[in-house]
């Protein structure tokens, strides 16, 4: 059965390259435009097998996200890979603190990132 | 109009001036307190007036020669200095206006300038994000048009795969068939050699049975001259003649059952004959069912051609299974590089959220230069220095650095492109 992966991201570009590349690999995929909006997604019911969220968005940033998300029942030993073009340190070290899995900096080719998918998610 | 630069020298040129004229009005004063003191005395000696008109004469003469002297000092100095001060303050006071209205302008110009360098800048990545989302669009119908054929390849793969399990059961079939052929022609000219030999060997009864009514005939002869010879015999012979009587009989019997079993033969050996040629007629039909195994053999060499073009079929399946899976990859890195949009639209928001910082730097200084608004106490340097705390990529800090002359700190960024925790 095909896993499914969440794409948390503000550009409408990285959502639709994301997705594409995913479903291209056998990946089903939901999108959300910020944190707030994934959580509202995760908390409806949306069960995904691994997300992917972007760092820096408005309304509620990645690392916010991923600290409110390892609050979530259910949801606190999910996989979550932090793409981002951020490079400090300090955020990496801030985003590993909250549960983030991975740091990937953008951009990453598709079959890197499908390498990690499957590194992270046994069984994909 | 053009700023002169030499304004400030004419200006510093006054003070020298002033010094000279301070020194000769302390000249003009000495002198006339000594011309006041002997003009004093050369009116008390030449006449005699009261007192106080002495003295008051004097003071009017003394007066009136140092105002005299003041005057035409004050006329060829002084009077020079401000006129070359106000020749010098005049156009100064014009240049000020001038500078002031120039960097105003200057100043409003550079909020419009910036403006449209942002909105540029804004449309340009909103430009790219469309073409950006279309060439994703195009490249997945690219990768659709690619599943549907290989889809339809796979369709033509099974169709292929059928026929070939039915072409191995037909010619199973055929095979059966065409032993089954064998066998029956086989078997029928067994049965046609069989149905020959009986009916030759049933003729060659027919000699036995002539034989058998030669001797009925011969034995009917024997009888009737044995009843003569009885009946020249007398009494003597009576009995004789009985069994004579009786042998004429068995004879006839004998003749008898001889043409019954002559004309059984006539009619076995004509029912054999038909038998012949119906076996004949058989084995001509089946020669004829020769050309079903013929055209059978046609099928089969049909369906040879068929496997081998099915194998070829199938090599080019697997060749475009094969170069479709390559489209799979080379689209999915495509569509990982697109990704530097977004790379680009966080870049040029930056540099956007610093011309928007510098159209209000511009604003409020033109407002200073209008006198509407205090003078600002930021100075861009210290803005730069903002922005550098707000970058988030390593290049921008890079740039950044290169530009400015500033060394990169040591630590503080992980050059890891992807890292697990």
């Amino acid at each position: 059965m095909a896993k499914t992966i969440m794409v948390v991201d503000d550009s409408a570009t990285m959502r639709l390259s994301l997705k594409s590349a995913l479903e291209l690999n056998g990946f089903k995929v939901q999108c959300a435009g910020d944190g707030l909006q994934a959580l509202t997604l995760l908390t409806v019911g949306s069960k995904p097998d691994l997300i992917i969220t972007d760092i820096n968005m408005p309304n509620m940033g990645g690392i916010e996200f991923i600290k409110n998300l390892r609050g979530l029942a259910g949801f606190r030993f999910i996989p979550v890979l932090a793409l981002t073009t951020e490079s400090k340190q300090e955020k990496r070290d801030e985003a590993k603190k909250y549960g983030a899995t991975g740091w990937l900096v953008k951009p990453v080719a598709g079959p890197d990132l499908v390498k990690v998918i499957k590194q992270v998610l046994p069984g994909a | 109009m053009k700023i002169d630069l030499n304004f400030p020298g004419k200006i510093l040129e006054a003070p020298s001036n002033l010094s000279q004229l301070l020194k000769n009005l302390m000249w003009v004063m000495a002198i006339t307190t000594v011309i006041a003191y002997f003009l004093h005395f050369w009116v008390h000696n030449l006449i005699s007036l009261p007192n106080e008109l002495e003295v008051a004469i004097t003071g009017a003469v003394a007066s009136f020669s140092t105002f005299t002297l003041v005057v035409s000092i004050y006329k060829k100095h002084v009077g020079g200095i401000c006129d070359a001060t106000l020749q010098t303050h005049n156009p100064c006071a014009a240049q000020h206006i001038f500078i002031r209205e120039n960097y105003r302008q200057t100043v409003a110009d550079l909020s419009q300038y910036n403006a449209v360098l942002g909105v540029q800048l804004r449309e340009a990545v909103a430009q790219t994000e469309t073409t950006v989302l279309g060439v994703v669009g195009r490249m997945m119908k690219i990768h659709e048009q690619s599943c549907l054929q290989v889809d339809r390849i796979g369709s033509s793969s099974e169709i292929v795969t059928v026929t070939q399990e039915q072409v191995l059961k037909n010619q199973n079939v055929i095979e059966a068939l065409n032993g089954f052929a064998d066998s029956q022609s086989a078997q029928l000219h067994d049965n046609l050699l069989r149905i020959q030999r009986l009916s030759e060997e049933i003729e060659q009864m027919r000699p036995l049975v002539k034989d058998i009514a030669d001797i009925a005939d011969r034995t009917k002869l024997l009888a009737l001259n044995a009843t003569i010879e009885a009946a020249r015999a007398g009494d003597a012979g009576r009995g004789f003649a009985v069994v004579a009587n009786e042998v004429k009989w068995l004879s006839d019997q004998t003749n008898k059952s001889a043409q019954e079993i002559s004309d059984r033969i006539t009619q076995v050996a004509g029912q054999a004959r038909i038998e012949t040629e119906n076996a004949r007629q058989t084995i001509a039909d089946n020669v004829r069912s020769n050309k079903v195994i013929s055209l059978a053999d046609n099928l089969s060499s049909i369906e040879k051609r068929f496997e081998t073009a099915s194998v070829h079929l199938e090599e080019i399946i697997c060749g475009i299974d094969t170069a479709n899976k390559i489209i799979v990859e080379e689209v999915s890195v495509v569509l990982g590089e697109l990704q530097f949009q977004d790379v680009l639209r966080q870049r040029i928001d930056h540099v956007n959220n610093g011309l928007d910082f510098l159209g209000g730097f511009s604003e409020k200084t033109q407002l200073w230069l209008e006198g509407t608004a205090e003078a600002q106490n930021l100075r861009l340097t210290e803005h730069l220095n903002d922005l550098r705390e707000q970058y988030v990529m390593q290049a921008q800090r890079v740039t950044h650095n290169a530009v400015l002359g500033i060394k990169p700190p040591a630590a503080g960024e992980s050059h890891l492109k992807i890292e697990l925790f």
